[in-house]
């Protein structure tokens, strides 16, 4: 990889980490509207797999979307304004975390667990019609795995061929609910040899690996060989969700994988490859974090959507 | 500067929580991420870990209360720094 790509991923990584602690902080505060989930110390596989893209291609993401969302290219300061249901936000406020949508960036979510699977087959297929060479990924959780959509999806993609790549961030628990408990597999990328294309489990920690494994699998898709199943093996270091005391898993090993921390093993690998100093490192940490709180600034300044508009953009 | 410690919203529908007990006394230091108070909500009940480090300067919410949701409990900051009036009541 050049320096400077490493640089930037560095930077997007450092950007989706603060933008979550911030979330954090702003929910207790009565600030974001709904429920948050949040990604922090899986920063490595959004990154990683979106940086593997063409700007035209599309990314189906997941209730835990905000990593996904700000590695696709999304704004920060109307995606914060969204998700604290202002006015100046992606979808005018009424979308929030669960359901942002910007197709301008190519960038769908959906807040029922696996609900993007088949979304995202509909995009790939479309492409694949459209012969527009675009690549759909594909992202959700060990949890989507054991839901049906899932089985009946990945069939039908490898049965046409569809310009897709799915990428399952196995973060060893569904809520609550350890893969143990719930599989008997240890690798749920060999669930894709059931539909007879190729499945791969790696370390969702390690940016090069993602990004070199997504690669090759989004060159098959464009190429129209067909699907490729990823299995991104990683941590999420908060709870479920904010009300969740993590009491199912225990704290050696929540520091067990803190060592695995994507963005300290990224940090580690620029300075020991003398690609940047500790000092440049800081400074690029405090302008991030500047950022930041200008997202946080328009946010706040951005109105309340006006209750008269309510109507607007309803199909139903 | 002094650190105001709020009740936090932890849930979806939350509107207030009850402080079942505080896990420091005034004059106790206190370091960021250290457990300060149990607080209990209709779901659950949690450990609520400090925002800054510091010693806690005053306890404005009584064991046993239900306080509304984004209100100041307490407050944390430097030994011996003066309360501002507001929060001093």
């Amino acid at each position: 990889m050049e320096k400077k790509e490493l640089i930037e991923y560095y930077k997007t990584m450092l950007k989706i980490r603060y933008f979550e602690e911030k979330i954090d902080f702003l929910f207790t505060r009565g600030l974001i509207h709904g429920t948050a989930h949040l990604c922090i110390g899986q920063e490595a596989v959004a990154v990683g797999a979106c940086a593997a893209l063409n700007e035209d291609d599309f990314i189906t993401s997941t209730h835990r979307g905000h990593g996904h969302a700000i590695a696709k290219g999304l704004d920060i300061k109307k995606f914060m304004a969204e998700l604290q249901g202002k006015k100046d936000g992606y979808c005018k406020g009424r979308a929030g975390t669960q359901h942002t949508i910007c197709i301008e960036k190519g960038f769908l979510t959906n807040g029922i667990t696996g609900g993007c699977i088949p979304i995202a087959a509909g995009i790939a297929l479309a492409f694949k019609m459209k012969k527009s060479r675009q690549v759909v990924l594909c992202f959700f959780g060990d949890g989507a795995t054991n839901e049906g959509y899932f089985h009946e999806t990945l069939n039908i993609a490898a049965l046409w061929k569809l310009p897709i790549v799915f990428i399952c961030e196995n973060n060893l628990y569904a809520m609550s609910t350890s893969v143990r408990d719930s599989m008997l597999i240890e690798d749920i990328s060999k669930r894709a040899e059931a539909y007879g294309f190729e499945g791969k489990s790696i370390d969702g920690n390690d940016i090069f690996i993602v990004k070199k494994t997504v690669e090759e699998a989004v060159k098959k898709a464009r190429d129209g060989v067909g699907p490729t199943l990823i299995e991104c093996k990683t941590y999420r270091f908060k709870g479920h969700s904010k009300n969740d005391q993590c009491v199912y898993r225990t704290r050696e090993e929540e520091e067990e994988w803190k060592k695995k921390d994507p963005i300290l093993i990224l940090r580690n690998k620029l300075i020991k490859d003398k690609i940047l100093s500790e000092k440049e490192i800081i400074k690029i940490e405090e302008n991030i974090k500047l950022e930041i709180e200008k997202a946080v600034e328009f946010a706040t300044e951005s109105p309340e959507p006006n209750p008269s508009s309510m109507y607007e953009n309803l199909y139903a | 500067m002094v650190t105001k410690v709020i009740l936090p919203k932890l849930e979806a529908n939350m509107e207030e929580g009850r402080i079942v007990k505080w896990l420091k006394k005034e004059g106790d230091k206190i370091k960021k991420g250290e457990p300060l108070f149990v607080l209990e909500t209709l779901k659950a009940v949690f450990d609520v870990e400090a925002e800054a480090s510091g010693t806690l300067l005053k306890i404005i919410a009584k064991e046993g209360s239900n306080v509304p949701v984004t209100s100041v409990i307490a407050v944390i900051g430097e030994e011996g720094e003066e309360i501002p009036d507001e929060l001093n009541k």
